[in-house]
């Protein structure tokens, strides 16, 4: 598959801390890659470097092999950026602040009528399209924001946080746009929304302070977790002496008590049925078996020391 | 291009426009009154036995000019870059920081026109006027070429500093600066002489000397309208610099 975008050793200088430290990858076109990582990891510097509204203090960006600083303005036809917080005048309306954006990328005002009515009738803002941009929730203006990169037509579409401050219906307008789209534009975006990012993704990128700390699929990633499940058993009653004697059984790992539910980890199912044994006195009411997911992974109490 | 940041400025004119028109009518009227009545009776005639009144006239208008280009350029240029990052959008677009100073700058001066356009109408009613209709045109001509210079100093203020405080007193120095340093309302014979060659020589100073000449003895100062014109554009590319610069592209 051909590169969409390429970094080499890309990095991002605040004074003296290190953001972005000689970041180097490539993301296929059409692909649709995540982005996680902590707060402060340098996810939405990355995105801002990539979407070209920073410049990197060393290292190169490549968009369709086009050099981002030095081609600057073929890229920035290519590329549309949704930040992460609405940036709309609050003096012009949600169509005007979109409008303006249309009209400077040049589009024709025919097929701007038409993107604008197509994008926000299939993200639910068309009636607020007439009122004023600082009157609107943060969700719709969101939407908005969204709307406005796509009537650019982009073939890359950089999304901080797709679906912040968005109730339900707004986050499932959003992903079912984006996934229709899916294959024919590149899509990376950067959320702490880790269920969203494990339904929404080829690829993802898990950064760590400035440091991209793994690359790969899902299944690559959650590989990572050694196979580990999560098991809750919840008992009539939970004491001390009973939830100390089953944290000691040596196939349980990282154990947690909330109530009388029993929390913890185990390579194998066999620790559930150590735990078991060891609580044959006990009433046991239910009891339920997760396979990990990224939400664990990137938990600093478990899988993520491996990130460490 | 120009025509998007101009669908731009009708639209946020549109939105606002009762404050505009109501600010664009008070603005003369507090002039007049608190400026020129008082010096008319100080000064009376200039040195060239023109009535103070019809000499400040021109000045007058300028000084409408700046208060309506301010706020345009000041929440473009500070208020929306610094607080709402609204500028970050149209630095994506494939427009150079050039094109998109010189659009934000040329739109906002067409604005101010409107409050230039009305406080003619009101100074005319206010104050006896000798000019005829063509003058008033030649008036709007360099109130462009004042403008074009002023905003520039309005973008550059805007674009260094980072803080309200900062920004405030840096324009308020540069609007007195401006205000009695540019022969707007007292001629540069009142100043010492050693002061008054250097403000002689600043671009707006250039410009309304070249302006009171054509008006009042019809003789036309190319240097006063060559010159101004070179500094804007110069500056222009420089703001257009300075605006790259400020936004790490």
């Amino acid at each position: 598959m051909e590169a969409s975008v390429t970094l080499k050793k890309v990095g991002k200088l605040a004074g003296d801390r290190t953001i972005l430290a000689g970041m180097s990858f490539g993301v296929e076109r059409g692909s649709l890659v995540a982005i996680i990582g902590d707060n402060d990891s340098g996810k939405s510097t990355l995105l801002r470097v990539l979407a070209g509204f920073e410049k990197p203090d060393y290292g190169n960006v490549y968009v369709h092999g086009l050099d981002m600083v030095k081609r600057r303005a073929e890229t920035s036809r290519i590329i549309a950026y949704v930040p992460h917080e609405p940036d709309f005048d609050p003096w012009l309306t949600i169509e005007q602040n979109i409008r303006f954006i249309g009209l400077l990328h040049k589009i024709p005002a025919d097929k701007l009528d038409h993107r604008i009515s197509g994008y926000s009738e299939r993200l639910g803002i068309s009636d607020f399209l007439a009122e004023s941009a600082c009157e609107m929730s943060l969700g719709i203006q969101k939407r908005a924001l969204i709307v406005r990169a796509l009537v650019q037509e982009p073939q890359i579409l950089i999304i901080d946080e797709p679906t912040a401050f968005m109730d339900a219906d707004g986050c499932r307008m959003v992903w079912e746009l984006l996934m229709e789209m899916h294959g024919e534009r590149t899509n990376i975006y950067a959320s702490q929304n880790l269920r969203e990012v494990e339904l929404a993704n080829d690829r993802i990128l898990v950064l760590h302070h400035g440091h991209m700390a793994l690359d790969g699929t899902l299944e690559k990633l959650l590989a990572t977790t050694n196979n580990y499940h999560q098991f809750h058993i919840e008992f009539e009653k939970l004491d001390d002496d009973l939830y100390h004697k089953l944290a000691n059984v040596s196939t349980v790992v990282n154990p947690s008590q909330v109530g009388n539910t029993f929390h913890f980890y185990g390579r194998s199912r066999r620790a559930f049925f150590h735990v078991l044994k060891k609580a044959t006195d006990a009433v046991l009411l239910d009891f339920t078996v997760d396979t990990l997911g990224l939400n664990d992974l990137m938990d600093s109490n478990y899988a993520r020391k491996g990130l460490e | 291009m120009i025509s998007a940041f101009l669908k731009r400025r009708w639209w946020l004119t549109q939105n606002r426009i009762l404050t505009t028109i109501s600010s664009a009518l008070i603005i003369p009227i507090i002039l007049y009154t608190t400026i020129v009545s008082v010096l008319n009776n100080v000064i009376v005639h200039s040195i060239d036995e023109i009535p103070y009144e019809h000499w400040a006239f021109p000045g007058l208008i300028m000084i409408i000019a700046t208060i309506g280009l301010f706020p345009l350029l000041y929440r473009d240029f500070f208020d929306l870059r610094i607080h709402r990052h609204i500028l970050q959008p149209i630095t994506l677009a494939p427009v150079t920081k050039i094109e998109i100073v010189f659009g934000i700058a040329l739109t906002a001066i067409i604005e101010s026109l409107s409050f230039v356009f009305i406080g003619m109408a009101v100074l005319i009613i206010l104050m006896p006027n000798p000019l005829v209709w063509y003058q008033y045109l030649i008036i709007l001509f360099y109130v462009v070429l004042y403008n074009g210079v002023i905003a520039n100093a309005f973008i550059t203020i805007g674009l260094v500093t980072d803080r309200v405080t900062m920004y405030m007193f840096t324009v308020l120095t540069f609007l007195m600066f401006v205000l009695f340093g540019s022969g707007i309302l007292v001629e540069f014979e009142f100043y010492p002489s050693s002061l008054g060659s250097i403000f002689a020589n600043l671009p707006t100073s250039a410009l309304m000397r070249g302006l009171r000449s054509l008006l009042f003895f019809q003789r036309l100062d190319w240097f006063s309208l060559i010159y101004p014109l070179l500094i804007a554009a110069a500056w222009f590319g420089l703001n257009g610099l300075l605006f790259k610069y400020k936004s790490k592209q």
